[in-house]
């Protein structure tokens, strides 16, 4: 089955780079005959523009309908050749690049003849598979206009208002009462001590006012799912039992008796870290966005106890309680999805060395940053909660729940990255504060690797901030104080430090969103935290086109590279939506209908989500929006139904058989 | 009648509909059917090849649970029942056994030597036997024609001398009997499919699988009848191609045991999974379907 074709095999030199080891003379010579060449030439430099015109006008003059260049890798030039061979008037995946460079006279070059040899079977080859190609037909798809981005934290709210801005419609979907995320709470931002809510506020109140942003908050993404071009979410509001006329004067809260003296029920504050309690109807923290009162249903006493306690509806002045509200769906129609579904903090309790969750007096590093808020539940001053008294002496642990060993169930592999400068952050926060509080970081390396850290770090130590190299063995209590055990590995001496507080530097762990990835078909690396398409050149895209990653949801970082992540996503996002309408790569699966017994094994392969069985037709369907090409279901289908556009089994086959005889065929 | 069920990788793999199709004839028939968590494929005698301990210790580990269940192990294969049987006798040896057990010992099992492999064919005949299964025939087969394509590993299993003839097999025959149908002997039937050269050869294999439909087809019959899912496959999925390569078009609907039986019993044929049959089994389906309101 072989086409009666005109080909064309153009030899590169490489200006020597080839030429110096592969004999292209004698290469030229051995594929002159070959069945169907009419042209073999060799030329310096066939990239070169003097190499693009005398392929074109070959093409045109001998009417050629197969190309083979014979030069570098694909990589490089395959898609300019292409493009060349098709203003020239051929079809553009009628030519195949014959890697004779990489492959060749750079992998072999002591042994010139072994080179050539091996030139003249990979042209070989090449020229035969070239026989066998069909013309393809570039194809485009339209695109669903519109992004949801899931997560409203920084990163979520960065990449939504850079979308926005460019023209896009944004939907901004978060699962807690407000915008914000963790970065609300983190009092201030290194390495220049910003305010971070005032950096972040602006940002929170862009995003709420923006015409084209649409705020859902109180929500989760239920389901997902993928058709060409298209994503459809399935999100549910939770009811926050208060309606928009709510006016936002705080009477409810103050009269609502959950977490008072006398209630039996307490609720820990989200936002205090525990370090606090809140009532059962509630304004997260005071620049909340939106501006809406929020009833915790699982702790409020009208839902606990059958609609006895009304009081909030009572104090209310403008009516604005409303216990009837029922859980509302939306259904979404977006072209791309970004995850920014963000970090929380490891829980330290398993570690238990350390005495978190037994001495009240161990703190987290967060629950510290809540303490230095000046209106915080200490006021600014980092204080023991056993007695309220403000400590004297800190002692920071690093590394905790980070950097554990492989293999161990309680702590992460990963390096949180973060929590050296949260800790120096910290500590100098509160030398400045109270200079004459001691206060010691433990650690195992400190990493003050960006821009103005390693500066930071040492004017900690200018203000007195003692940092000693090696992790504690032992928390222990000592009447109202704690003692840290620890070997300072650089003078070989055993400390024991009193601590009023102890602050472990906890690990980032991604926001646990399984059911999302899943619905979504996204993989986690080892670490847990979103796989994206390749963790060096393209870290903000997925395995699923159209899905694009942001922020900590991807693994740890800190509020910039966040920011410049959720950036880059953003610009991804964009581009990929494009002005609505995607190029379709042609190399990509097709299935023989005939051939087809619909048993799955394709769509259970696909890394992709790019197949999937029709149940009525019983038939495997391509989606060539979201294909990659990479052949997978070619290897498991049983009966050969499923290939990749010019990598057919004839093709491949043909392609063998011409660099190597007696291999395939009998 | 409870039964360790082992599918095996083809029947729920590739030909997914073999799985269902033996589970809704096993409801139909009262056979209760044991899954086993986590059993490994039989080897399919690449293993055995690569690897004869390993493939010893991997079926003798499935053994092992079927045992814990205390139950006979169920195949629907012709392959799992070759490699699963053969694992078996070589693990009657008590030498053998404790060897292969101090490799179970480091997944806390044990195989003690107590299990037999049975095939759905001896299931079917022996422990259910032809009165009560001829009872529950709502779609006698009547005057189709059923080819019996036994396989190559069916009748080399260890043990199934006993149950059958290698050499002259009638046991199908004698099912198709049963569920009143009329068989059809013809030489290919106890040829290799293919199946196991496919990759290397299909060129090779696609001659084989041609010529023995064609052979069938010749000797009368409508439709082949198979009790093993890679025969099923390759004698279904590439019937056209291997057409092709020996010049004619046999056309022959592709069952395996599980789906005739099903079929016969009455029941839909959706849940035997015939619309995903590359060869149309439609037209056999109608046949009976027309007989079974003649009857009532």
């Amino acid at each position: 089955m072989t086409e009666k074709r005109k080909l064309g095999v153009f030899l590169c030199h490489c200006g020597g780079n080839i030429s110096d080891v592969v004999d292209v003379k004698a290469v030229r010579e051995s594929i002159e005959k070959q069945d169907g060449v009419v042209l073999a030439t060799d030329f310096r430099f066939m990239c070169s523009n003097e190499g693009q015109e005398r392929l074109q006008k070959e093409i045109r003059e001998r009417g050629l309908d197969g190309v083979v260049v014979a030069c570098c890798t694909p990589k490089m030039y395959e898609d300019l050749f292409r493009q060349k061979a098709e203003e020239a008037g051929m079809n553009p995946y009628l030519l195949e690049i014959a890697n004779i460079r990489e492959q060749c006279s750079y992998a072999h070059r002591f042994e010139k003849d072994k080179a050539t040899e091996k030139a003249k079977v990979l042209v070989r080859g090449q020229v035969e598979k070239v026989r066998h190609l069909k013309p393809l037909e570039v194809k485009t798809a339209p695109i669903q206009p519109g992004v949801a981005v899931i997560g409203a934290g920084i990163a979520g709210i960065h990449a939504s208002l850079l979308l926005a801005n460019l023209g896009h419609k944004v939907t901004l979907i978060e699962k807690s009462p407000t915008i914000g995320g963790n970065m609300a709470r983190t009092v201030k931002t290194f390495p220049t001590d910003d305010c971070a809510m005032c950096t972040l506020s602006p940002k929170m109140n862009e995003v709420y006012n923006h015409e084209r942003i649409d705020l859902v908050t109180y929500a989760e993404v239920k389901e997902a799912k993928r058709s060409p071009g298209k994503f459809t979410l399935v999100v549910e509001k939770k009811p926050r039992y208060v309606t928009d006329a709510c006016i936002g004067c705080n009477r409810c809260t103050e009269k609502c008796p959950v977490s008072t003296a006398k209630s039996p029920v307490s609720v820990e504050s989200e936002w205090d870290q525990g370090l606090t309690k809140r009532k059962a109807i509630y304004l997260p923290f005071p620049q909340a966005l939106p501006q809406l009162w929020t009833i915790d249903a699982d702790h409020c006493f009208y839902f606990q106890r059958g609609g006895k306690c009304r009081v909030c509806a009572m104090v209310c002045p403008a009516k604005a309680i409303d216990f009837t509200m029922k859980p509302e769906r939306l259904d979404l129609e977006v072209g791309a999805v970004i995850v920014a579904t963000g970090y929380q903090e490891y829980d330290p309790t398993p570690l238990r060395l350390y005495g978190f969750g037994r001495e009240p007096n161990v703190l987290t590093q967060m629950q510290v940053a809540r303490m230095l808020d000046s209106m915080g539940p200490t006021k600014g001053t980092v204080s023991r909660p056993s007695d309220g008294r403000a400590a004297d002496s800190i002692v920071m642990v690093q590394c905790v729940g980070s950097r554990g060993a492989p293999g161990d169930p309680l702590t992460h592999e990963y390096c949180s990255r973060v929590c050296c400068m949260v800790a120096v952050k910290h500590a100098q926060l509160i030398k400045k504060a109270r200079p004459d509080t001691e206060v010691y970081v433990l650690y195992n390396d400190l990493r003050a690797y960006g821009k103005g850290f390693e500066e930071y770090y040492v004017h900690s130590m200018e203000l007195g901030v003692k940092y000693v190299r090696g992790l504690p063995g032992k928390v222990r209590k000592e009447g109202a104080r704690l003692l840290v055990d620890v070997d300072d590995m650089l003078t070989g001496r055993r400390l024991e430090i009193p601590a009023d507080v102890v602050v472990l530097s906890a690990a980032m762990e991604p926001t646990p969103v399984d059911d999302l990835l899943k619905s979504l078909k996204l993989d986690t690396s080892p670490d847990g935290f979103v796989k994206e398409y390749h963790a060096k050149i393209n870290p903000t895209e997925t395995a699923v086109k159209g899905v694009f990653v942001a922020g900590c949801a991807q693994g740890p970082k800190d509020i910039t590279d966040s920011i410049s992540q959720a950036g880059a996503a953003a610009m991804s996002a964009a581009v990929f939506l494009g002005g609505g309408e995607m190029t379709l790569n042609p190399l990509v699966a097709e299935v023989d209908a005939a051939l087809c017994r619909a048993c799955d094994r394709c769509m259970e392969v696909c890394e992709f989500d790019a197949v999937k069985v029709d149940p009525e037709m019983l038939i495997a369907v391509v989606d060539e929006t979201a294909c990659e090409g990479c052949g997978k279901c070619t290897v498991v289908c049983p009966t050969g139904a499923i290939s990749v556009r010019q990598f057919t089994k004839p093709q491949i086959v043909a392609s063998i058989d011409a660099m190597a005889p007696m291999a395939v065929s009998p | 009648m409870r039964y360790a069920y082992f599918p095996g990788c083809v029947a729920t793999d590739s030909c997914g509909e073999l799985d269902q199709a033996t589970r809704a004839v096993a409801a139909h028939l009262g056979i209760e059917l044991v899954d086993l968590e986590e059993a490994a494929c039989c080897g399919a005698g690449n293993l055995q090849e690569a690897n004869p301990k390993a493939a010893l210790a991997l079926n003798a580990r499935t053994l092992s649970m079927a045992e814990a269940q205390g139950v006979d192990l169920l195949t629907v294969c012709g392959t799992c029942q070759m490699y699963l049987a053969r694992a078996n006798r070589e693990l009657q040896d008590p030498a053998t056994r404790e060897k292969v057990n101090a490799v179970l010992a480091r997944v806390d099992r044990r195989y003690e030597g107590r299990v037999r492999v049975r095939h759905l064919l001896q299931v079917l005949l022996e422990d259910i036997g032809p009165r009560k299964l001829a009872a529950n025939v709502r779609r006698p087969l009547g005057d189709l024609n059923v080819g019996a394509f036994y396989g190559c590993h069916l009748l080399r299993a260890p043990g199934s001398e006993a149950f059958d003839d290698p050499e002259e097999p009638r046991r199908i025959e004698e099912l198709i009997t049963v569920l009143g149908g009329r068989p059809v002997t013809y030489g290919g039937r106890t040829s290799c499919c293919g199946f196991h050269v496919l990759t290397v050869r299909e060129d090779l294999a696609l001659r084989m699988a041609g010529g023995e439909l064609l052979e069938a087809k010749a000797a009368g019959a409508q439709v082949l009848a198979t009790p093993c899912p890679l025969c099923h496959l390759v004698l279904d999925a590439y019937q056209g191609r291997a057409g092709k390569a020996v010049g004619a078009q046999a056309g022959l609907p592709i069952l395996h045991l599980s789906q005739l039986v099903g079929l016969a019993l009455g029941i839909d044929p959706e849940r035997l999974g015939v619309k995903r049959h590359l060869v149309p089994v439609a037209p056999v389906v109608r046949a009976l379907e027309e007989r079974e309101v003649l009857r009532a």
